[in-house]
């Protein structure tokens, strides 16, 4: 029995000790979203018990790949592992149509939409020839949104006078594709983010979504990619860097308590806990309170590696468990250290969803509009 | 009651539970149905999911989120004599929660909002299908604590514990759920709601509170209850013992009592788990945990290392019961492949294991355990005990036996026999049959140990009364 086999069996038979900490099944309360069934199917499956019929390839998918349940197991078992290698041994027959079709638009690049006017006004004065220094990779999903917080990032960089360079065009990292499980797919995505960025050499290539990140420090080496750039660096700790540097005045009145979301990404899988936290503690008479699910037990706020698009109604729960969770500590705003919560939470939970909510809801800043909030 | 539905009653029956709920909180699905075919009691290590064996599968899973909600499903299957299997967290053991006929798979977890929290009054109200921690997290960032704190707490639910009547492991100074209620809301087998007064005692009657809980989904579906809280302990003390031996730790924990000391836990390792688990080569370990406004909780360690003094224990110093506390807790329910709980078994063989706990006085817990060992061991099996969850008069007794059983068609029976002679000897001896796990399907059969031929009798009334069309939770608690 290989070393994966043992895993699956042993998270089959646990008394299910993660099953609080499942972003997915903290969300929707269904018994079936608990890690230690997903590896209860899956050893069904290579015990002849039960087959791979659509039902369980759907809910293959419906894990958010967040490893909340890893970091809750003592044993460190890693049910989202055990799905990974599931949903990469899929052959192709067995996909259902929606994800035959979002493979597809993965591949063209039409997952999502070009960049809006707002975004093509923003870049345009900002594009350059390559040349080394500071990149900013900002993503596909990013630019796709109404570009609120790309116009607040450049100009907090912009006032503190940090020279930097962003793509016209911008190739994926990869990590939708291999999450999903498109392994061989993602891998060739990744040879031609490298070759692009690697056009570049950047001293430092600041990377905005922290899957991003994690996709190219914790997965290209598995997959044999490697980059060529100086540093590697999430939004938070180059934001850091340069606040330490340039020292802005933050004196704006802060509008009361805020809280602070740890994305699965950045907190769990890249451990960058403290430099948002450092940024926010810049603030003059901040009041930072921490939700209960904090730091490295935090729950996916929805994106899921995917999870927003093989079943947004997921995402959807996710998102309000998230915002709830947030209102539960009385702040007026939840920070968001990784841009993709960020469009996320706003995209998932509509303004009279929060409006609703009690307190007249919690308002959901990304962490570069909140600190330029605090600079004006 | 319907133990098998006609594909058109049950095309009927999906079609009343989707009006009444909406279409998101049914389903059908087989992962969703199968799912609830698992607790701890058939998990892989036990041999009733043996490939001989089908799990049962209920017709359908609901989610309500809401106390009418729950009424509208009881009433539904009353309607059609479908039956009904709540289900909260799914901690237990003893195969209460498994849809043993089919029917309607009750799940309270989406009746999970916190209602109110009351720091004047020192009380919080809520809905039952709230897991432990979440509440605790909650109760814990405004400063208060349920001390309500099992094993499990992260993965067993409100409606759980009332259900089983369970206890927390610092259960010794803060009670079991039995002691934190004050008020409930439940839905009866009819339909009908009832609540009880959120008040700190009455004399008004019967005490209704004391009919639901522990009554594991037989007699209604609690919905929501009302439980004290306390701020969180200024300070905590904590010291590990070690004494020559399980009688002499016995002895200590009866002076402590006795002495009116109220440590928060107290938790007595016999020779064994204090080999396997703690490490160390000979005698039994002791650790406690006194906690409180700081004076007090130096007060209740001084006097009782006074005690434990006079009993020639080994001062072990506060790291392993502060580990304890703080990890080691929960560490045994994570499996590894060499855990005893959790190795893959030998070929042809099935691993079993089970917790055949009890209470009674201090002197049953000396007798039985000495007895049980004897017995187990008998049978071929590994039985390593602690003792916690102290009262004035005595303790809990928490054997777990482990062992390999052959697969075969004596399977079932040998695995019973098992549970049948420890249960037995616990009976014989003078304890209680089950502590704080509850009964279930496994421990049905010995209810009329437990209540006497008359008491198991009159309870079989209660609950045609309650219940006539036998809908709810069939085939548990030995009704």
């Amino acid at each position: 029995m290989n070393d994966l086999q043992e895993r699956t069996r042993l998270c089959s038979v646990c008394y299910k000790m993660c099953r609080d900490f499942c972003s997915v099944a903290g969300a929707t309360r269904h018994e079936a979203d608990s890690p230690n069934h997903r590896a209860f199917f899956v050893e069904e499956i290579m015990h002849g018990k039960d087959t791979l019929r659509p039902e369980i390839v759907d809910y293959f998918y419906r894990c958010s790949m967040c490893k909340a349940c890893r970091e809750a197991c003592e044993s460190g078992l890693d049910t989202s592992e055990i799905m990974l290698s599931a949903r990469s041994d899929l052959s192709g027959e067995l996909h259902p149509q929606r994800l035959k079709i979002l493979r597809e638009k993965i591949l063209t690049g039409t997952l999502y939409a070009q960049d809006s006017d707002m975004v093509r006004a923003l870049m345009a004065p900002r594009l350059a020839k390559p040349r080394k220094g500071k990149l900013l990779y900002l993503s596909p999903r990013l630019r796709s949104g109404d570009g609120g917080m790309l116009k607040s990032t450049f100009s907090l960089l912009e006032r503190l006078e940090v020279d930097y360079q962003v793509m016209k065009t911008e190739p994926s990292t990869g990590q939708l594709a291999y999450f999903l499980g498109f392994t061989k797919e993602a891998r060739q995505m990744a040879q031609q983010f490298a070759q692009q960025i690697d056009a570049w050499q950047p001293t430092t290539l600041v990377v905005f979504s922290a899957d991003d990140l994690r996709m190219i420090k914790k997965e290209y080496p598995t997959l044999g990619i490697g980059l060529n750039v100086g540093t590697l660096q999430s939004l938070p700790e180059f934001l850091l860097e340069v606040f330490l540097a340039k020292r802005p005045s933050l004196s704006q009145k802060v509008p009361g308590p805020v809280t602070y979301h740890d994305s699965c990404a950045l907190g769990r899988e890249l451990r960058v806990f403290e430099a948002p936290r450092e940024l926010l503690r810049m603030v003059p008479g901040i009041e930072l309170k921490e939700m209960a699910f904090n730091r490295d037990q935090a729950p996916c706020c929805g994106y899921g590696m995917g999870l927003e698009i093989t079943h947004p109604e997921i995402t959807l729960l996710m998102a309000r468990r998230l915002a709830g969770m947030a209102e539960d500590t009385g702040a007026k705003a939840l920070v968001l250290g990784c841009p993709t919560c960020a469009l996320v939470l706003n995209e998932a939970l509509s303004s009279q969803e929060r409006s609703q909510q009690a307190g007249g809801g919690i308002e959901l800043l990304d962490l570069p509009s909140f600190l330029e909030r605090m600079m004006q | 009651m319907h133990t098998h539905l006609h594909p058109f009653h049950k095309t009927i029956v999906e079609n009343e539970l989707i009006e009444a709920l909406g279409r998101q909180k049914v389903s059908t699905s087989s992962i969703d149905r199968k799912v609830y075919s698992r607790d701890n009691i058939v998990a892989w290590t036990c041999p009733l999911p043996d490939e001989a064996y089908e799990p049962p599968l209920a017709d359908f899973v609901v989610w309500p989120e809401t106390t009418s909600e729950v009424a509208e499903v009881i009433k539904i299957a009353n309607t059609h004599r479908v039956p009904v299997t709540p289900v909260c967290g799914g901690a237990q053991g003893s195969g209460s929660t498994l849809p043993l006929f089919g029917g309607i798979m009750l799940d309270v977890k989406s009746l999970n909002r916190i209602i109110r929290i009351d720091t004047e009054n020192h009380t919080v109200t809520v809905q039952t299908g709230l897991i432990c921690q979440e509440l605790e997290s909650a109760l814990n960032t405004l400063g208060y604590t349920m001390n309500h704190l099992p094993q499990s707490q992260h993965v067993s639910g409100i409606g759980g514990f009332l259900s089983a009547r369970s206890a927390g492991v610092i259960s010794t100074k803060y009670g079991k759920i039995t002691e934190m209620l004050l008020g409930m809301e439940v839905v009866l087998p009819t339909g009908a709601i009832i609540r009880t007064k959120p008040v700190p005692n009455s004399a008004a009657g019967l005490n209704f509170n004391y009919l639901f809980m522990g009554a594991e989904g037989t007699l209604g579906v609690i919905t929501e209850a009302t439980f004290r809280i306390r701020p969180l302990p200024e300070a905590r003390r904590f010291q590990a013992l070690l004494f020559p031996d399980l009688p002499t730790a016995m002895h200590a924990a009866r002076r402590i009592m006795r002495r009116g000391l109220w440590p928060a836990a107290m938790r007595i390792s016999d020779e064994l788990e204090t080999q396997f688990f703690h490490h160390r080569d000979h005698g039994s370990q002791m650790i406690l945990m006194f906690d409180g406004f700081e004076a007090l909780c130096e007060l209740e360690l001084r006097e009782a290392m006074k005690i434990a003094a006079t009993l020639q224990a080994d001062d072990l110093g506060d790291g392993p019961a502060r580990e304890w506390w703080e990890k080691k807790r929960f560490t045994v329910a994570f499996p590894t492949s060499d855990h005893p709980l959790f190795g893959i078994p030998f070929p042809g063989f099935v691993r079993v294991s089970g917790c055949i706990d009890s209470a009674g006085s201090f002197d049953y817990l000396v007798a039985v355990h000495r007895r049980l060992r004897e017995t187990l061991e008998r049978l071929n099996m590994f039985l390593a005990a602690h003792f916690s969850h102290f009262y004035p008069t005595g303790g809990m007794i928490y054997p777990t036996f482990v062992g390999q059983l052959k697969k075969g068609p004596d399977l079932p029976r040998s695995y019973n026999d098992i549970w049948r002679q420890g249960i037995l000897l616990s009976h014989e001896l003078g304890g209680t049959i089950n502590h704080h796990h509850g009964i279930g399907l496994n421990l049905g059969r010995f209810m009329k140990l437990e209540l006497g031929e008359a008491g198991l009798e009159n309870f079989r009334r209660i609950k045609r009364a309650l219940d006539p069309n036998h809908i709810m939770n069939p085939g548990k608690l030995g009704l």
